[in-house]
Protein backbone atom coordinates (compact mmCIF):
# COMPACT_ATOMS: atom_id res chain seq x y z
CA UNK A 1 0.00 0.00 0.00
CA UNK A 2 1.32 3.48 -0.85
CA UNK A 3 1.85 5.96 1.60
CA UNK A 4 0.97 9.36 1.90
CA UNK A 5 4.57 10.70 2.45
CA UNK A 6 5.92 8.42 -0.60
CA UNK A 7 8.10 11.07 -2.47
CA UNK A 8 7.08 13.77 -0.10
CA UNK A 9 9.75 16.19 0.48
CA UNK A 10 10.13 17.14 4.49
CA UNK A 11 12.26 19.39 6.35
CA UNK A 12 13.08 18.88 9.79
CA UNK A 13 15.22 20.90 11.65
CA UNK A 14 17.23 19.98 15.42
CA UNK A 15 17.55 16.50 13.57
CA UNK A 16 20.68 15.25 15.17
CA UNK A 17 18.79 14.33 18.17
CA UNK A 18 16.22 13.08 20.40
CA UNK A 19 12.48 14.09 18.80
CA UNK A 20 14.04 15.59 15.57
CA UNK A 21 16.08 12.52 14.36
CA UNK A 22 12.90 10.01 15.46
CA UNK A 23 10.86 12.37 13.12
CA UNK A 24 13.36 12.11 10.44
CA UNK A 25 13.34 8.51 10.69
CA UNK A 26 9.60 8.26 10.99
CA UNK A 27 9.31 10.37 7.65
CA UNK A 28 12.21 8.48 5.80
CA UNK A 29 10.46 5.34 6.59
CA UNK A 30 7.41 5.92 5.15
CA UNK A 31 9.08 7.47 1.78
CA UNK A 32 9.70 10.57 2.50
CA UNK A 33 12.85 12.84 1.13
CA UNK A 34 14.02 14.27 4.45
CA UNK A 35 16.35 17.46 4.58
CA UNK A 36 17.88 16.76 8.35
CA UNK A 37 19.30 20.02 9.51
CA UNK A 38 21.16 20.66 12.61
CA UNK A 39 24.13 22.62 14.47
CA UNK A 40 25.20 19.31 15.45
CA UNK A 41 27.36 17.53 12.72
CA UNK A 42 27.73 14.01 14.51
CA UNK A 43 24.11 14.10 15.42
CA UNK A 44 23.62 14.63 11.76
CA UNK A 45 25.47 11.97 10.72
CA UNK A 46 23.85 9.45 13.64
CA UNK A 47 20.69 10.01 12.00
CA UNK A 48 21.96 10.32 8.35
CA UNK A 49 23.02 6.64 9.52
CA UNK A 50 19.88 5.05 11.11
CA UNK A 51 18.32 6.41 8.14
CA UNK A 52 20.46 4.17 5.68
CA UNK A 53 19.94 1.53 7.90
CA UNK A 54 16.21 1.67 7.11
CA UNK A 55 16.81 2.24 3.29
CA UNK A 56 15.47 5.55 3.31
CA UNK A 57 16.63 8.97 2.13
CA UNK A 58 18.08 11.63 3.90
CA UNK A 59 20.26 14.97 3.18
CA UNK A 60 21.48 16.64 6.11
CA UNK A 61 22.32 20.34 6.21
CA UNK A 62 24.75 21.41 9.07
CA UNK A 63 23.40 24.93 10.13
CA UNK A 64 22.65 27.16 12.99
CA UNK A 65 18.76 27.21 12.31
CA UNK A 66 18.47 31.18 13.52
CA UNK A 67 21.12 32.47 11.35
CA UNK A 68 19.22 34.36 8.61
CA UNK A 69 21.36 33.76 5.83
CA UNK A 70 22.01 29.68 6.48
CA UNK A 71 18.44 29.49 6.74
CA UNK A 72 17.43 30.82 3.19
CA UNK A 73 20.13 29.04 1.86
CA UNK A 74 18.54 25.67 2.71
CA UNK A 75 15.54 26.76 1.29
CA UNK A 76 16.93 28.04 -1.67
CA UNK A 77 18.90 24.49 -1.88
CA UNK A 78 15.24 22.84 -1.15
CA UNK A 79 13.83 24.71 -4.26
CA UNK A 80 16.84 23.63 -6.66
CA UNK A 81 17.05 20.20 -5.59
CA UNK A 82 13.72 19.54 -4.86
CA UNK A 83 11.30 22.34 -7.15
CA UNK A 84 9.06 21.92 -3.37
CA UNK A 85 8.12 21.44 0.45
CA UNK A 86 5.40 19.60 1.30
CA UNK A 87 6.64 19.38 5.45
CA UNK A 88 8.01 21.22 8.10
CA UNK A 89 8.51 20.20 11.37
CA UNK A 90 10.48 23.32 12.97
CA UNK A 91 11.97 22.04 15.94
CA UNK A 92 14.91 23.03 17.33
CA UNK A 93 15.56 24.30 20.35
CA UNK A 94 17.52 24.62 23.65
CA UNK A 95 16.79 25.20 27.32
CA UNK A 96 19.38 27.68 28.21
CA UNK A 97 20.58 28.20 31.96
CA UNK A 98 18.59 28.13 34.93
CA UNK A 99 18.61 31.48 36.71
CA UNK A 100 15.55 33.44 38.82
CA UNK A 101 14.74 36.41 36.35
CA UNK A 102 16.60 39.00 38.31
CA UNK A 103 20.22 37.30 37.99
CA UNK A 104 19.18 35.62 34.24
CA UNK A 105 22.11 36.52 32.17
CA UNK A 106 20.50 38.64 29.47
CA UNK A 107 23.27 37.60 27.10
CA UNK A 108 21.39 33.97 27.70
CA UNK A 109 18.20 35.52 27.52
CA UNK A 110 18.73 36.23 23.80
CA UNK A 111 20.61 33.19 22.87
CA UNK A 112 17.33 30.93 24.17
CA UNK A 113 15.20 34.04 22.45
CA UNK A 114 17.13 33.28 19.46
CA UNK A 115 17.74 29.45 19.08
CA UNK A 116 13.84 28.99 20.23
CA UNK A 117 12.14 31.55 18.38
CA UNK A 118 14.03 34.02 15.73
CA UNK A 119 14.61 30.27 14.23
CA UNK A 120 10.83 29.21 13.96
CA UNK A 121 10.46 33.15 12.76
CA UNK A 122 12.94 32.39 10.21
CA UNK A 123 12.16 28.62 9.28
CA UNK A 124 8.49 29.61 8.68
CA UNK A 125 9.38 32.88 6.48
CA UNK A 126 11.52 30.86 4.04
CA UNK A 127 9.02 27.41 4.15
CA UNK A 128 6.36 29.65 3.33
CA UNK A 129 7.85 31.24 0.55
CA UNK A 130 7.90 27.47 -1.10
CA UNK A 131 4.85 26.61 -0.13
CA UNK A 132 2.64 29.56 -0.51
CA UNK A 133 3.11 29.29 -4.60
CA UNK A 134 2.36 25.36 -4.56
CA UNK A 135 -0.50 25.91 -2.77
CA UNK A 136 0.16 23.40 -0.51
CA UNK A 137 1.74 22.64 2.47
CA UNK A 138 1.78 21.29 6.32
CA UNK A 139 4.19 22.83 9.30
CA UNK A 140 4.52 21.53 12.72
CA UNK A 141 6.40 23.79 15.37
CA UNK A 142 7.74 22.26 18.77
CA UNK A 143 6.74 24.23 21.57
CA UNK A 144 6.63 22.98 24.48
CA UNK A 145 4.57 22.76 28.04
CA UNK A 146 6.46 25.58 28.91
CA UNK A 147 4.03 27.24 26.40
CA UNK A 148 1.49 26.96 28.82
CA UNK A 149 3.19 27.26 32.59
CA UNK A 150 5.61 28.92 34.27
CA UNK A 151 8.72 26.91 35.28
CA UNK A 152 10.66 29.22 38.04
CA UNK A 153 14.37 29.62 36.74
CA UNK A 154 13.17 29.12 33.12
CA UNK A 155 12.17 32.81 32.22
CA UNK A 156 13.46 32.74 28.53
CA UNK A 157 12.57 29.27 27.57
CA UNK A 158 8.87 29.65 28.91
CA UNK A 159 9.05 33.13 26.97
CA UNK A 160 10.30 31.50 23.75
CA UNK A 161 7.74 28.72 23.82
CA UNK A 162 4.96 31.26 24.51
CA UNK A 163 6.18 32.94 21.85
CA UNK A 164 6.51 29.99 19.16
CA UNK A 165 2.64 29.38 20.11
CA UNK A 166 1.37 33.04 19.06
CA UNK A 167 3.50 32.40 15.64
CA UNK A 168 1.75 29.64 15.00
CA UNK A 169 -1.36 31.05 15.30
CA UNK A 170 -0.48 34.03 13.59
CA UNK A 171 0.95 31.70 10.44
CA UNK A 172 -1.94 29.44 10.42
CA UNK A 173 -4.57 32.71 9.90
CA UNK A 174 -2.40 34.35 7.67
CA UNK A 175 -2.01 31.24 5.54
CA UNK A 176 -5.25 29.70 6.41
CA UNK A 177 -6.87 30.29 2.63
CA UNK A 178 -3.33 29.10 0.70
CA UNK A 179 -4.40 25.72 2.22
CA UNK A 180 -1.27 25.45 4.61
CA UNK A 181 -2.02 23.69 8.05
CA UNK A 182 0.43 25.07 10.33
CA UNK A 183 0.13 23.79 14.04
CA UNK A 184 2.52 23.51 17.03
CA UNK A 185 3.29 20.64 19.29
CA UNK A 186 3.65 20.80 23.35
CA UNK A 187 5.99 18.03 24.55
CA UNK A 188 6.15 17.11 28.15
CA UNK A 189 9.29 15.92 29.78
CA UNK A 190 11.02 13.74 27.47
CA UNK A 191 13.94 11.99 27.77
CA UNK A 192 15.80 13.00 25.23
CA UNK A 193 19.81 12.27 24.97
CA UNK A 194 19.92 16.08 26.47
CA UNK A 195 17.54 14.98 29.25
CA UNK A 196 18.78 11.91 29.92
CA UNK A 197 22.07 12.91 30.47
CA UNK A 198 21.31 15.58 33.32
CA UNK A 199 18.85 13.09 34.68
CA UNK A 200 22.11 11.01 35.11
CA UNK A 201 23.85 13.74 36.62
CA UNK A 202 20.99 14.40 39.17
CA UNK A 203 19.12 11.43 39.66
CA UNK A 204 16.94 12.96 42.25
CA UNK A 205 15.86 15.29 40.05
CA UNK A 206 14.77 13.14 37.54
CA UNK A 207 13.06 10.99 39.79
CA UNK A 208 10.86 13.63 41.22
CA UNK A 209 10.29 15.09 37.65
CA UNK A 210 8.77 11.61 36.57
CA UNK A 211 6.46 11.62 40.25
CA UNK A 212 5.02 15.41 39.02
CA UNK A 213 3.60 13.25 36.05
CA UNK A 214 0.45 11.24 35.74
CA UNK A 215 1.75 9.13 33.53
CA UNK A 216 4.70 8.46 35.61
CA UNK A 217 7.63 8.69 33.93
CA UNK A 218 9.07 10.43 30.69
CA UNK A 219 8.06 10.11 27.21
CA UNK A 220 10.52 8.58 24.46
CA UNK A 221 11.37 10.91 21.95
CA UNK A 222 9.39 8.21 19.30
CA UNK A 223 6.09 9.19 21.31
CA UNK A 224 6.24 12.93 20.58
CA UNK A 225 7.83 12.46 17.26
CA UNK A 226 4.44 10.47 15.97
CA UNK A 227 2.26 13.29 17.28
CA UNK A 228 4.45 15.64 14.74
CA UNK A 229 4.34 12.88 11.83
CA UNK A 230 0.74 12.61 12.61
CA UNK A 231 -0.20 16.63 12.62
CA UNK A 232 1.88 16.55 9.31
CA UNK A 233 -0.55 13.82 7.64
CA UNK A 234 -3.77 14.36 6.06
CA UNK A 235 -5.74 12.13 8.93
CA UNK A 236 -5.43 15.95 11.05
CA UNK A 237 -6.85 17.35 8.24
CA UNK A 238 -9.13 19.38 9.76
CA UNK A 239 -6.45 20.16 13.23
CA UNK A 240 -5.42 23.84 12.20
CA UNK A 241 -3.52 26.59 14.39
CA UNK A 242 -3.69 24.51 17.29
CA UNK A 243 -1.09 23.41 20.04
CA UNK A 244 -1.20 19.69 20.59
CA UNK A 245 0.20 18.63 24.04
CA UNK A 246 1.59 15.70 24.47
CA UNK A 247 2.87 15.13 28.02
CA UNK A 248 1.61 12.46 29.90
CA UNK A 249 -1.16 14.64 32.03
CA UNK A 250 1.51 16.93 33.39
CA UNK A 251 -0.83 19.90 32.43
CA UNK A 252 -3.86 18.59 33.50
CA UNK A 253 -3.57 19.36 37.07
CA UNK A 254 -3.16 16.70 39.12
CA UNK A 255 -2.74 18.52 42.84
CA UNK A 256 -3.32 15.67 45.55
CA UNK A 257 -6.22 16.52 47.15
CA UNK B 1 11.34 -1.49 5.85
CA UNK B 2 10.65 -1.37 9.59
CA UNK B 3 7.37 -1.92 10.49
CA UNK B 4 6.08 1.32 12.31
CA UNK B 5 3.06 2.01 14.48
CA UNK B 6 1.34 3.90 11.43
CA UNK B 7 0.15 0.33 9.95
CA UNK B 8 -3.43 0.95 8.99
CA UNK B 9 -4.27 -1.86 11.16
CA UNK B 10 -3.06 -1.01 13.98
CA UNK B 11 -6.40 -1.21 15.91
CA UNK B 12 -6.39 -4.75 14.96
CA UNK B 13 -7.67 -6.73 17.27
CA UNK B 14 -9.04 -4.50 19.62
CA UNK B 15 -12.45 -3.62 21.15
CA UNK B 16 -14.50 -1.03 20.65
CA UNK B 17 -17.45 0.54 21.86
CA UNK B 18 -18.80 3.68 19.94
CA UNK B 19 -22.00 5.69 21.37
CA UNK B 20 -24.29 7.24 19.22
CA UNK B 21 -22.99 5.23 16.18
CA UNK B 22 -26.16 5.24 14.12
CA UNK B 23 -25.02 8.71 12.46
CA UNK B 24 -22.40 11.63 11.35
CA UNK B 25 -19.48 11.38 13.37
CA UNK B 26 -19.94 8.65 15.37
CA UNK B 27 -20.89 6.31 12.28
CA UNK B 28 -17.71 7.55 10.63
CA UNK B 29 -15.85 6.41 14.02
CA UNK B 30 -17.48 2.71 13.97
CA UNK B 31 -16.99 2.15 10.55
CA UNK B 32 -13.33 3.36 10.39
CA UNK B 33 -12.10 1.02 13.23
CA UNK B 34 -13.96 -1.52 11.79
CA UNK B 35 -12.24 -0.87 8.20
CA UNK B 36 -9.08 -0.52 10.09
CA UNK B 37 -9.36 -3.75 12.05
CA UNK B 38 -11.11 -3.35 15.05
CA UNK B 39 -14.15 -5.36 16.13
CA UNK B 40 -16.96 -2.53 17.69
CA UNK B 41 -19.87 -2.11 19.18
CA UNK B 42 -22.33 -0.02 17.83
CA UNK B 43 -24.52 2.13 20.20
CA UNK B 44 -27.23 4.52 19.67
CA UNK B 45 -30.99 5.17 20.71
CA UNK B 46 -31.91 4.96 16.76
CA UNK B 47 -33.03 1.56 15.87
CA UNK B 48 -31.11 2.28 12.04
CA UNK B 49 -27.95 1.49 14.49
CA UNK B 50 -28.54 -2.06 13.69
CA UNK B 51 -28.00 -1.30 9.59
CA UNK B 52 -24.49 -1.50 10.24
CA UNK B 53 -24.30 -5.11 11.73
CA UNK B 54 -21.84 -7.28 9.84
CA UNK B 55 -18.97 -9.38 11.15
CA UNK B 56 -17.17 -8.11 13.76
CA UNK B 57 -19.52 -5.39 14.29
CA UNK B 58 -23.03 -6.09 16.77
CA UNK B 59 -25.09 -3.36 17.60
CA UNK B 60 -26.84 -2.06 20.49
CA UNK B 61 -30.53 -0.15 20.88
CA UNK B 62 -30.56 1.82 24.14
CA UNK B 63 -30.42 5.00 25.57
CA UNK B 64 -26.69 6.18 26.80
CA UNK B 65 -28.73 8.05 29.68
CA UNK B 66 -31.26 5.04 30.87
CA UNK B 67 -30.25 3.28 34.05
CA UNK B 68 -28.39 -0.59 33.05
CA UNK B 69 -27.47 0.67 29.61
CA UNK B 70 -23.88 1.47 30.34
CA UNK B 71 -23.53 -1.96 31.64
CA UNK B 72 -25.92 -3.97 29.16
CA UNK B 73 -23.16 -2.03 26.33
CA UNK B 74 -19.61 -3.29 28.16
CA UNK B 75 -21.20 -6.33 29.07
CA UNK B 76 -21.91 -7.12 25.16
CA UNK B 77 -18.34 -5.85 24.36
CA UNK B 78 -17.20 -8.80 26.81
CA UNK B 79 -19.73 -10.72 25.83
CA UNK B 80 -19.16 -10.82 21.94
CA UNK B 81 -15.63 -9.79 21.76
CA UNK B 82 -13.80 -11.03 25.27
CA UNK B 83 -12.77 -7.56 26.36
CA UNK B 84 -12.82 -4.03 25.35
CA UNK B 85 -9.84 -1.71 24.75
CA UNK B 86 -11.45 1.79 23.11
CA UNK B 87 -14.84 3.95 24.24
CA UNK B 88 -16.08 6.71 22.32
CA UNK B 89 -18.40 8.53 24.20
CA UNK B 90 -19.79 10.30 20.83
CA UNK B 91 -23.45 10.47 20.99
CA UNK B 92 -24.75 13.87 21.79
CA UNK B 93 -27.96 16.22 21.45
CA UNK B 94 -28.13 20.01 20.43
CA UNK B 95 -30.98 22.07 22.76
CA UNK B 96 -30.89 25.55 21.30
CA UNK B 97 -32.85 27.89 23.20
CA UNK B 98 -32.46 31.21 24.94
CA UNK B 99 -31.27 30.81 28.87
CA UNK B 100 -34.50 32.79 29.45
CA UNK B 101 -36.53 30.71 28.01
CA UNK B 102 -35.18 27.01 28.79
CA UNK B 103 -37.06 24.63 31.53
CA UNK B 104 -35.23 22.50 34.24
CA UNK B 105 -36.26 19.64 31.86
CA UNK B 106 -34.88 21.30 29.09
CA UNK B 107 -31.28 21.13 31.26
CA UNK B 108 -31.81 18.19 32.39
CA UNK B 109 -32.22 16.78 29.46
CA UNK B 110 -28.74 18.59 27.61
CA UNK B 111 -26.80 17.60 30.90
CA UNK B 112 -28.18 13.52 30.82
CA UNK B 113 -27.26 12.96 27.07
CA UNK B 114 -24.04 15.34 26.58
CA UNK B 115 -22.43 14.01 30.19
CA UNK B 116 -24.02 11.54 32.23
CA UNK B 117 -23.89 9.38 29.49
CA UNK B 118 -20.64 9.85 28.72
CA UNK B 119 -19.77 9.46 32.91
CA UNK B 120 -21.72 6.09 33.06
CA UNK B 121 -20.53 4.52 29.87
CA UNK B 122 -16.84 5.92 31.32
CA UNK B 123 -17.35 4.10 34.44
CA UNK B 124 -18.03 0.76 33.39
CA UNK B 125 -15.72 0.89 30.44
CA UNK B 126 -12.46 2.03 32.66
CA UNK B 127 -13.85 -0.85 35.38
CA UNK B 128 -13.83 -3.57 32.70
CA UNK B 129 -10.13 -2.00 31.19
CA UNK B 130 -8.43 -1.91 34.78
CA UNK B 131 -7.44 -5.75 34.27
CA UNK B 132 -5.72 -5.72 31.20
CA UNK B 133 -4.05 -2.09 32.63
CA UNK B 134 -4.42 -0.38 29.07
CA UNK B 135 -7.45 1.12 27.00
CA UNK B 136 -7.98 4.40 25.61
CA UNK B 137 -11.24 6.26 26.20
CA UNK B 138 -11.74 9.46 23.86
CA UNK B 139 -14.83 12.02 24.38
CA UNK B 140 -16.28 13.74 21.72
CA UNK B 141 -16.13 17.63 23.16
CA UNK B 142 -16.70 20.55 21.08
CA UNK B 143 -15.24 23.71 20.53
CA UNK B 144 -18.15 24.78 22.87
CA UNK B 145 -16.30 23.32 25.62
CA UNK B 146 -14.44 26.46 25.37
CA UNK B 147 -16.13 29.34 23.84
CA UNK B 148 -19.68 30.23 24.16
CA UNK B 149 -22.42 31.24 21.66
CA UNK B 150 -26.05 32.59 22.26
CA UNK B 151 -28.42 30.30 22.21
CA UNK B 152 -26.90 27.07 23.42
CA UNK B 153 -25.69 27.72 27.21
CA UNK B 154 -26.72 24.15 28.00
CA UNK B 155 -24.93 22.72 25.04
CA UNK B 156 -21.89 24.83 25.96
CA UNK B 157 -21.77 23.89 29.78
CA UNK B 158 -22.46 20.04 29.10
CA UNK B 159 -19.55 20.58 26.79
CA UNK B 160 -17.43 22.43 28.68
CA UNK B 161 -18.02 19.43 31.80
CA UNK B 162 -17.05 16.63 29.61
CA UNK B 163 -13.96 18.35 28.71
CA UNK B 164 -13.35 18.74 32.55
CA UNK B 165 -14.61 14.91 32.79
CA UNK B 166 -12.41 13.98 30.57
CA UNK B 167 -9.59 15.65 32.16
CA UNK B 168 -9.85 14.38 35.80
CA UNK B 169 -10.96 11.15 34.54
CA UNK B 170 -7.52 10.88 32.69
CA UNK B 171 -5.70 11.86 35.88
CA UNK B 172 -6.95 8.68 38.14
CA UNK B 173 -7.33 6.16 34.96
CA UNK B 174 -3.69 6.42 33.95
CA UNK B 175 -3.05 4.89 36.96
CA UNK B 176 -4.58 1.66 35.60
CA UNK B 177 -2.47 2.21 32.15
CA UNK B 178 -5.58 3.66 30.64
CA UNK B 179 -5.75 7.19 28.58
CA UNK B 180 -8.26 9.25 28.44
CA UNK B 181 -8.29 12.48 25.91
CA UNK B 182 -11.41 14.52 24.20
CA UNK B 183 -11.45 16.37 20.39
CA UNK B 184 -12.92 20.00 20.74
CA UNK B 185 -14.59 19.30 17.32
CA UNK B 186 -15.40 22.50 15.45
CA UNK B 187 -18.44 22.17 13.13
CA UNK B 188 -19.08 18.78 10.88
CA UNK B 189 -21.67 18.17 8.11
CA UNK B 190 -24.31 15.85 10.33
CA UNK B 191 -27.79 15.69 11.39
CA UNK B 192 -27.35 17.04 14.88
CA UNK B 193 -29.52 20.17 14.24
CA UNK B 194 -32.06 18.00 11.94
CA UNK B 195 -34.62 17.72 15.17
CA UNK B 196 -35.02 21.40 14.84
CA UNK B 197 -34.10 22.98 11.68
CA UNK B 198 -34.46 20.73 8.31
CA UNK B 199 -32.06 22.66 6.58
CA UNK B 200 -29.17 21.61 9.50
CA UNK B 201 -26.49 20.13 7.07
CA UNK B 202 -26.74 23.02 4.62
CA UNK B 203 -26.52 25.34 8.06
CA UNK B 204 -23.21 23.01 8.95
CA UNK B 205 -21.88 23.22 6.14
CA UNK B 206 -22.46 27.23 5.56
CA UNK B 207 -21.62 28.05 9.65
CA UNK B 208 -18.23 26.03 8.65
CA UNK B 209 -17.39 28.27 5.91
CA UNK B 210 -16.55 31.02 8.60
CA UNK B 211 -13.37 28.87 10.46
CA UNK B 212 -10.25 29.78 8.83
CA UNK B 213 -9.78 26.55 6.84
CA UNK B 214 -12.89 27.99 4.80
CA UNK B 215 -14.79 24.70 5.33
CA UNK B 216 -17.12 22.67 8.06
CA UNK B 217 -15.56 18.85 8.45
CA UNK B 218 -16.34 15.62 6.83
CA UNK B 219 -17.31 13.26 9.93
CA UNK B 220 -14.63 11.00 8.74
CA UNK B 221 -11.96 13.72 9.81
CA UNK B 222 -13.03 13.66 13.09
CA UNK B 223 -12.98 9.78 13.07
CA UNK B 224 -9.19 9.60 11.69
CA UNK B 225 -8.30 11.58 14.90
CA UNK B 226 -10.07 9.26 17.59
CA UNK B 227 -8.14 6.45 15.61
CA UNK B 228 -4.80 8.47 16.71
CA UNK B 229 -5.69 8.81 19.63
CA UNK B 230 -6.70 5.50 20.63
CA UNK B 231 -3.37 3.99 19.07
CA UNK B 232 -0.17 3.42 20.20
CA UNK B 233 1.11 6.19 18.44
CA UNK B 234 -0.77 8.51 21.37
CA UNK B 235 1.01 6.53 24.15
CA UNK B 236 2.09 10.00 25.66
CA UNK B 237 -1.61 12.00 25.33
CA UNK B 238 -3.35 12.42 28.63
CA UNK B 239 -5.93 14.49 29.21
CA UNK B 240 -5.60 16.42 26.04
CA UNK B 241 -8.68 17.98 24.13
CA UNK B 242 -7.25 17.75 20.72
CA UNK B 243 -8.96 21.07 18.99
CA UNK B 244 -9.98 20.13 15.59
CA UNK B 245 -12.16 22.96 14.64
CA UNK B 246 -10.58 23.90 11.26
CA UNK B 247 -9.36 26.77 13.29
CA UNK B 248 -13.02 28.31 14.53
CA UNK B 249 -11.03 29.19 17.97
CA UNK B 250 -7.32 30.80 16.93
CA UNK B 251 -9.34 34.00 16.34
CA UNK B 252 -11.26 34.11 19.09
CA UNK B 253 -8.74 33.02 22.14
N1 LIG C 1 -21.75 18.21 13.97
C1 LIG C 1 -21.09 19.16 14.59
O1 LIG C 1 -20.88 20.25 14.02
C2 LIG C 1 -20.54 18.93 15.97
C3 LIG C 1 -19.71 19.93 16.54
C4 LIG C 1 -19.19 19.72 17.82
C5 LIG C 1 -19.50 18.55 18.50
N2 LIG C 1 -20.31 17.62 17.94
C6 LIG C 1 -20.63 16.42 18.73
O2 LIG C 1 -20.46 15.25 17.97
C7 LIG C 1 -21.26 14.20 18.54
C8 LIG C 1 -21.95 13.44 17.41
O3 LIG C 1 -22.91 14.25 16.79
P1 LIG C 1 -23.15 14.31 15.21
O4 LIG C 1 -22.75 15.65 14.78
O5 LIG C 1 -22.57 13.14 14.58
O6 LIG C 1 -24.75 14.31 15.18
P2 LIG C 1 -25.80 13.20 14.69
O7 LIG C 1 -27.09 13.71 15.17
O8 LIG C 1 -25.63 12.93 13.24
O9 LIG C 1 -25.39 11.91 15.53
C9 LIG C 1 -25.59 11.80 16.93
C10 LIG C 1 -26.04 10.40 17.26
O10 LIG C 1 -26.17 10.27 18.69
C11 LIG C 1 -27.33 9.51 18.96
N3 LIG C 1 -27.85 9.77 20.30
C12 LIG C 1 -28.31 10.95 20.78
N4 LIG C 1 -28.79 10.81 22.03
C13 LIG C 1 -28.61 9.51 22.37
C14 LIG C 1 -28.89 8.76 23.54
N5 LIG C 1 -29.50 9.30 24.62
N6 LIG C 1 -28.56 7.45 23.55
C15 LIG C 1 -27.97 6.88 22.47
N7 LIG C 1 -27.68 7.55 21.35
C16 LIG C 1 -28.01 8.85 21.28
C17 LIG C 1 -28.30 9.95 17.88
O11 LIG C 1 -29.37 9.02 17.70
C18 LIG C 1 -27.40 10.06 16.65
O12 LIG C 1 -27.33 8.83 15.94
C19 LIG C 1 -22.21 14.88 19.53
O13 LIG C 1 -21.74 14.66 20.84
C20 LIG C 1 -22.08 16.34 19.17
O14 LIG C 1 -22.37 17.17 20.26
C21 LIG C 1 -20.83 17.79 16.68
Amino acid sequence: MSDEFDGKIVLVTGAGSGIGQEAVRSFAERGALVYAADLNAKGLAATADLVASTGGTVRSAHLDVADETAVADLLARIATEAGRLDAAFNNAGITGSTHLLEDYPTEDFDRVLRVNLRSIFLAMKYELRLMKPAGSGTIVNTASVAALTGPGGMSAYAASKHGVHGLTRVAAMENASHNIRINALAPGWTETPMVAANSAQNPAFAELARKAIPAKRGAHPKEIAAAAVWLSSSQASYVFGQMIVVDGGMTIGGFEP
Amino acid sequence: MTTIATEVNEVEGKVALVTGAASGIGRAIAELLHARGAKVVAEDIDPAVTELARDGLVTLVADITAEGTAEKAVALALGSFGRLDILVNNAGRILYKNLVDMSREDWNWQMETNVTGAFLHSREAAKAMMPNRSGSIVNIASYASYFAFPGIAAYTASKGALAQLTRTQALEAIEHGIRVNAIGVGDVVTNLLNHFRDDGREFLAEHGRKAPIGRAADPVEIAEIVAFLASERASFIVGSVVMADGGMSVPIG
